[in-house]
């Protein structure tokens, strides 16, 4: 059992020692496999630095407001390139919140402190529908690294450097075009995005406001299309044409709008009156012109030069208002700036002074302003006046107008407290009101011609009795010669017939004076208010439902209160007048002498001719300028009429535009319903998406 | 057996001639063997299996780290969208109350590489340490490891086939990014680890150091 165990061992030694070993060759370079760790490591650092090198800024921005603002999903975005994305929302110590935002390397590099940051939503406005793609995309965050724009909304916040604006500023549109700026007072209606019109064509539009802070004047900047600028040169003039422009002046009416979308949104129109800008050379980008309020300011020549003189009139300045004209022979020289009222605290004395600009370079082209004070001192030595006028019988407006008066007074400009006084002439307007006015004064007159009449036609009625009466004077004095008792006695008798005479005396010609003079007044003036009854009311209040407000404010009340005060007078002052007359007559007449009465008489009859003549003629006056009112009543209203026409088919047509059951209304809102359920759908379809992105694969499952 | 005698994992076979060599007792990996015969060239085994095995490893740990920070893949819904790396992707699907397919993501595209390469590193060590200990768990864990890592490509098959389903252009549009490739790359890697691995040597060290054990007594 041991041999066998040692041979077995034997064997087994003995195959090992058959063995041959191996050759080795020694070969100490690293395997090639290490290349793929290499190659890694190299991909790992290749990486790492492009990670690094386009790793950007992260900076922190205070909002408003983080509506709609996700971190880690809001994106910031400049000119619609994705540039960063909100990392973080949290409150400051003032609980606003902070977003901060990581950056992109390019654009971090060129951001500086007066970047500004806005939150892009969808904005639905007058003009404008923006930032719909966000309904979809969801909210973003838009941002230029520099300032682009001076617009008024932005805050500036001071310990971040950075600006949040409230809405996206105006970037310059990328279409060619010029930039011009327009100065004017106020924004009216306009806004950003406002359009301009040249010929009713729509040109450019406005991009942006600022309010310039030491002229407290705002400047618009707009932007003109390619090939519409040329026609803008130096000539050229913008104006306001927003809304419409209804004028009703010492010229007459007049209506301009420019475009149905001008009544919504605003504009603003420019015209380059053509006989002067021939060979007028394009404006450049960014120049600056003035935004005229209208049309009509647009159309008058600009003078910047102007000459400032106070007007001193007597007398209502009822319709004289700001801006009516001066002129001088029909043609504007200037403006009425200011009327008010002066206290001169020295004298206790109220005075309305008519501040006035004369723009001297109407005269002639050539005046300068050292040149035109002397020049208008010269022709005012020479007779030059200011006098108010009527500028028109429909508006009861008034005006300035400098006359040439030969026979004038020695006037010269002195000089007031704060302008120049200019010397006027006080001739009465030619108004309605002062015609009215006059016309009554002289309806007074004669009444009191009437009255004095009466007083003696009275005598006329009585001479008779008078006769009688003296006679029974006579007799009673030639019997009564003997006994002053007696004639005492008499003349009591006398007395106590006369008396009732008298009375009935008075009773026949009052009589007469309802039967015969007041019909004929109350004719006349029944004709006047027949006229105005029959034809000029009903025409004017069937035309001029605005209009004849103020008609009937002014015109109307004066007239009627002018008759009115005719009849007033009539009846509390020329009856008692008359019966107090005929006291004091019956007085006189017991007083006086015959002779004189007759006398008397002759000239009676001769004034009564006249004041019946002169009544008869200021009758025909008043019904010739009624007449002519009503002419003009007529004439106006026709061509109000037709222009509120043209007004109210517009309106219409607005109308029926804006209406709330209109056909663009309802296709709007057909459109926006269909807008709605489509993103409402989108909306599914990316939910059901982000839920469930297998779906794409196994289609929809229902949860 | 008191003495053991040779055994046949001692003996080289040339498979050009059929001779048989004696093993030596520790050659260096680097070094290439010859048959003394017929001049063929003799491997032990797979090769210089650790050394190849751990530049794969080191490669694929070294991708793990972009393959986990970089977004794998961009999801593009209504022009909206932003790249996700493959936690924020998890992330999103547990926020959207997904959490069973989040817990798969994360245990397919987290865990398991993580786990393969710390198992081929342990196993590794291991095998140059000459540890003898557990050698039938240490093989079960490597058939584990080279059978559990093929599912690792899942995601990466779900990321190519995304890409070419959901191109809808603005409306809903789905984009690979160098997470994926990097990520790829990891999961082939520690494939070919696996695979490099001779498993062999867990027992091969383990017999030897026995056997050691056994002459030096």
């Amino acid at each position: 059992m041991a041999d066998m165990e040692t041979q077995q061992e034997q064997e087994n030694t003995l195959a090992a020692d058959e063995l041959q070993d191996v050759v080795i060759r020694q070969h100490r370079r690293p395997s090639p496999v290490w290349l793929i760790p290499l190659a890694a490591a190299l991909f790992g650092i290749w990486l790492l630095v492009q990670f690094w090198l386009t790793q950007g800024e992260t900076i922190t921005v205070p909002f408003p407001e983080a509506e709609g603002i996700q971190p880690g999903v809001t994106e910031v975005r400049y000119k619609a390139v994705s540039v960063g994305k909100v990392r973080k929302v949290t409150l400051d110590e003032n609980l606003n919140p902070l977003v901060t935002l990581v950056l992109s390397k390019e654009i971090s590099q060129s951001l500086d402190c007066s970047g500004q940051f806005w939150v892009v939503r969808p904005r639905v406005r007058g003009t404008e529908i923006s930032g719909l793609g966000t309904l979809f995309s969801g909210t973003y965050i838009g941002m230029t690294p520099k300032q682009v724009s001076n617009n008024p909304a932005a805050e500036t916040t001071s310990s971040l450097c950075y600006q949040v604006l409230e809405d996206p500023p105006r970037i310059k549109p990328a279409r060619p075009g010029r930039e011009y700026i327009l100065e004017t007072d106020s924004m009216g209606s306009l806004d950003v995005g406002s359009s301009i019109f040249y010929k009713q064509l729509e040109v450019g539009e406005v991009i942006d406001y600022r309010l310039v802070e030491d002229s407290g004047r705002i400047e618009l900047t707009v932007f003109i299309n390619e090939p519409f600028y040329r026609f803008i040169n130096a000539n050229t003039r913008f104006w306001n044409a927003s809304g419409f422009d209804l004028r009703v002046d010492t010229t007459g009416a007049e209506f301009h709008m420019e475009s149905l979308s001008t009544l919504i949104a605003g504009g603003i129109a420019f015209e380059t009156p053509e006989d002067e800008s021939s060979d007028r050379a394009i404006s450049e980008d960014g120049t600056h012109f003035v935004l005229y309020r209208n049309y009509a300011g647009s159309r008058e020549r600009h003078y910047a030069n102007r000459l400032y003189y106070t007007l001193y009139f007597e007398g209502s300045l009822r319709g004289l208002a700001e801006h009516a004209p001066v002129e001088y022979q029909g043609i504007r020289v200037g403006q009425v700036e200011k009327v008010k009222l002066y206290y001169d605290q020295d004298s206790n004395d109220l005075r309305t002074p008519v501040l006035i600009s004369i723009e001297p370079e109407r005269f002639a082209d050539d005046i300068d302003l050292e040149r035109a004070p002397t020049l208008i001192r010269e022709m005012v030595e020479k007779g030059l006046r200011a006098q108010l006028r009527s500028g028109s019988m429909l508006t009861d407006m008034l005006y300035v107008a400098l006359i040439f008066d030969q026979d004038a007074e020695k006037g010269s400009i002195t000089s007031g407290q704060f302008y120049d006084i200019f010397p006027v002439d006080n001739q009465p307007a030619e108004n309605v009101a002062v015609a009215m006015s006059e016309l009554s004064l002289e309806l007074q007159e004669t009444v009191q011609h009437v009255n004095r009449f009466l007083e003696q036609g009275k005598l006329d009625q009585t001479v008779g009795n008078v006769n009688r009466v003296l006679e029974e004077t006579r007799s009673t004095m030639s019997k009564a010669g003997a006994t002053l008792s007696d004639a005492q006695q008499l003349i009591r008798q006398l007395d106590e017939k006369t008396v009732p005479g008298l009375s009935s005396d008075i009773s026949r010609v009052a009589e007469r004076l309802d039967t015969q003079t007041l019909p004929m007044l109350t004719r006349d003036l029944n004709r006047v208010a027949e006229r105005l009854d029959t034809q000029t009311l009903p025409q004017l209040s069937r035309n001029l439902n605005v209009l004849t407000e103020r008609l009937d404010k002014q015109t109307l009340p004066m007239l009627t209160r002018d008759v009115s005060r005719v009849a007033e007078r009539l009846d509390t002052q020329t009856l008692p007048q008359l019966s107090r007359n005929l006291n004091v007559l019956t007085e006189r007449l017991d007083k006086e002498t015959l002779p004189q009465l007759t006398d008397n008489m002759t000239r009676i009859t001769g004034t009564v001719n006249n004041a019946l003549q002169r009544t008869t003629t200021s009758a025909e006056k008043v019904t010739g300028a009624v007449g002519r009112i009503s002419g003009d009543f007529a004439k106006t209203s026709e061509e109000l009429n037709k222009t509120l026409v043209r007004l109210q088919n517009t309106m219409g047509h607005l109308d029926r535009l804006l209406a709330r059951n209109s056909p663009t209304q309802y296709q709007l809102d057909q459109m926006m319903q269909e807008v709605t359920l489509m993103s409402r759908s989108l909306r599914t379809l990316a939910e059901t998406l982000q839920k469930q992105p297998e779906s794409v694969l196994r289609g929809k499952r229902d949860q | 057996m008191p003495e053991p005698g040779i055994s046949a994992a001692d003996i080289l076979v040339c498979r050009v001639c059929g001779a048989l060599s004696r093993r030596p007792l520790s050659p260096d990996p680097h070094d290439h063997l010859y048959c003394q015969r017929c001049g063929g060239r003799i491997r032990i085994g797979r090769g210089n299996s650790i050394e190849v095995t751990w530049a794969l490893l080191i490669a694929a740990a070294i991708l793990y780290i972009p393959a986990n920070l970089l977004p794998v893949m961009s999801v593009y819904m209504l022009g909206s969208g932003q790249p996700d790396t493959i936690i924020s992707g998890a992330w999103h699907l547990v926020a959207a109350g997904q959490w069973p397919l989040a817990l798969l993501i994360f245990v397919a595209s987290i865990v398991v590489p993580l786990l393969k390469l710390l198992a081929l590193i342990f196993l590794l060590l291991g095998m140059q340490h000459g540890s003898s200990r557990h050698p039938r768990e240490r093989m079960r864990l490597y058939k584990m490891t080279e059978y559990i890592g093929r599912w690792s490509m899942v995601d990466v098959f779900v990321v190519a086939i995304l890409i070419a389903l959901v191109q809808f252009g603005n409306l809903a549009r789905i984009e690979a990014n160098t997470g994926t490739l990097c990520f790829a790359s990891v999961v082939v890697l520690t494939m070919l680890a696996a695979h490099t691995l001779d498993e062999h040597l867990i027992w091969d060290t383990a017999y030897r150091q026995r056997r050691g054990r056994q002459k030096h007594g």
